[in-house]
């Protein structure tokens, strides 16, 4: 019985000095792409309303995105439908979104959708960065 | 001491409990949509197109016997029939010139010619180079034959009874002189929607130039010509219509 106290004891133990030894992440990180599109728009990305970079065709963008809820948003211009991802995102966590362009006869948009890390991970070999955008053209 | 263990194991449990129940929304994976992949389509179209197209040999005659300058440029209106295969597309379209841009200087005494009307039908098979999410784009050619008709006529200045107009024809005067049925090449680029339904609408744009085959000569429904110049009906064109498209054998993804 006693054995089974420091047993139970030690794992309690080992578990909180776990907890407290690690750091935990406060931010996740999504990582948003394009595959190449011909003819396509260039659209901007906002992460809980906040707007992060442009997203062109056959790139990648890499996000921190706060843990919780998040809504990524992709927008261009008024002719063009906003879209947007709302998920809750787990510290630590990486998740990978595909975009891709959607066109109709009275306008576009861009749609967003979770993709597997398989998936990802294939795609995403044939993609470049997004190139960083200078301080003018942020807002 | 033997409800304590119990008490520790409730105590576990409830924590690993309470840890799946505080875990965000788990995002669903896959959740982007798929591209359609419909096999077969029948496609119905109609539109408008614009063209441009030179006649140097009666832009010449004309303008060597004081005339008027033909326009060549006009507004037509055409309607299609077609089907798709996978990423091929063939399409018969028939087409008439609605003269919207046939309009003649009104206070001119000199020749004019102005287009009356003429057709166009032919057959057009592209294949989809770019296969996106939500257009294709086609290169395409074809064949077909074209038609175009003039009146030509000089203005007199003289009033005269309804009744008698058929007495006073004025000489050179040339109700109906044109080109028929020439053939034609055609090639071009096309941007359309992609089907996503059973039954998608859809808009087109095409851009091609068709090439006349040969030298046709000019005739006319009045007199038998000889000696008669010829033109090659080549044109410019950009076209845009609307498509309906019944759509078949989805394959799964």
């Amino acid at each position: 019985m006693k054995a089974l106290f420091l047993w139970i004891g030690w794992m309690l133990w080992s578990t909180l000095s776990d907890v407290k030894s690690q750091p935990m992440p406060e931010k996740a990180v999504v990582m948003l792409y394009r595959e190449r599109e011909f003819a396509s728009l260039s659209y901007t990305i906002f992460v809980n309303g906040k707007r992060v970079s442009a997203l062109s065709t056959n790139r990648f963008i890499r996000l921190e995105v706060p843990a919780g809820k998040v809504v990524i948003d992709a927008k261009q211009n008024y002719l063009t439908k906003p879209r947007s991802v709302y998920f809750g995102a787990e510290p630590g966590k990486l998740y990978y979104i595909k975009a891709v362009e959607d066109v109709h006869i009275v306008g576009r948009s861009l749609l967003l959708g979770f993709v597997r890390e398989a998936q990802a991970r294939r795609d995403l070999t044939r993609i470049k960065p997004m190139e960083p955008e200078t301080e003018n053209e942020l807002p | 001491m033997k409800f304590l263990i119990p008490f520790v194991a409730w105590m576990l449990l409830g924590q690993c409990v309470l840890a799946q129940q505080s875990e965000p929304e788990v995002p669903p994976l896959d959740s982007m949509p798929i591209k359609s992949n419909y096999r077969f389509g029948l496609n119905i179209e109609s539109g408008v197109f614009q063209s441009i197209m030179r006649l140097p040999h009666l832009q010449k005659f004309m303008e060597a016997n004081g005339g008027e300058t033909p326009v060549t440029a006009d507004v037509h209106v055409h309607i299609g029939l077609g089907f798709r295969l996978n990423r091929v597309k063939a399409t018969f379209q028939f087409s008439t010139p609605t003269t919207l841009l046939a309009q003649v200087p009104r206070n001119s005494t000199k020749w004019i010619t102005r287009q009356q009307g003429g057709r166009q039908w032919g057959i057009q098979l592209g294949y989809d180079l770019v296969n996106g999410y939500a257009r294709r784009w086609y290169v395409y050619s074809g064949v077909g034959v074209q038609s175009i008709d003039f009146t030509v006529y000089r203005r007199t200045g003289q009033t005269i009874p309804f009744g008698s107009i058929l007495l006073n024809a004025p000489p050179g005067g040339v109700a109906s002189l044109g080109i028929r049925n020439a053939p034609y090449i055609d090639m071009g680029i096309e941007m359309s929607f992609r089907e996503k339904q059973p039954q998608s609408r859809g808009a087109t744009t095409r851009i091609g130039y068709r090439h006349g085959l040969r030298q046709n000569d000019y005739r006319s429904d009045m007199y038998g010509l000889t000696d008669p110049i010829s033109d090659r009906l080549s044109q410019f064109y950009v076209q845009t219509f609307f498509s309906v498209s019944d759509n078949f054998s989805r394959k799964t993804p």
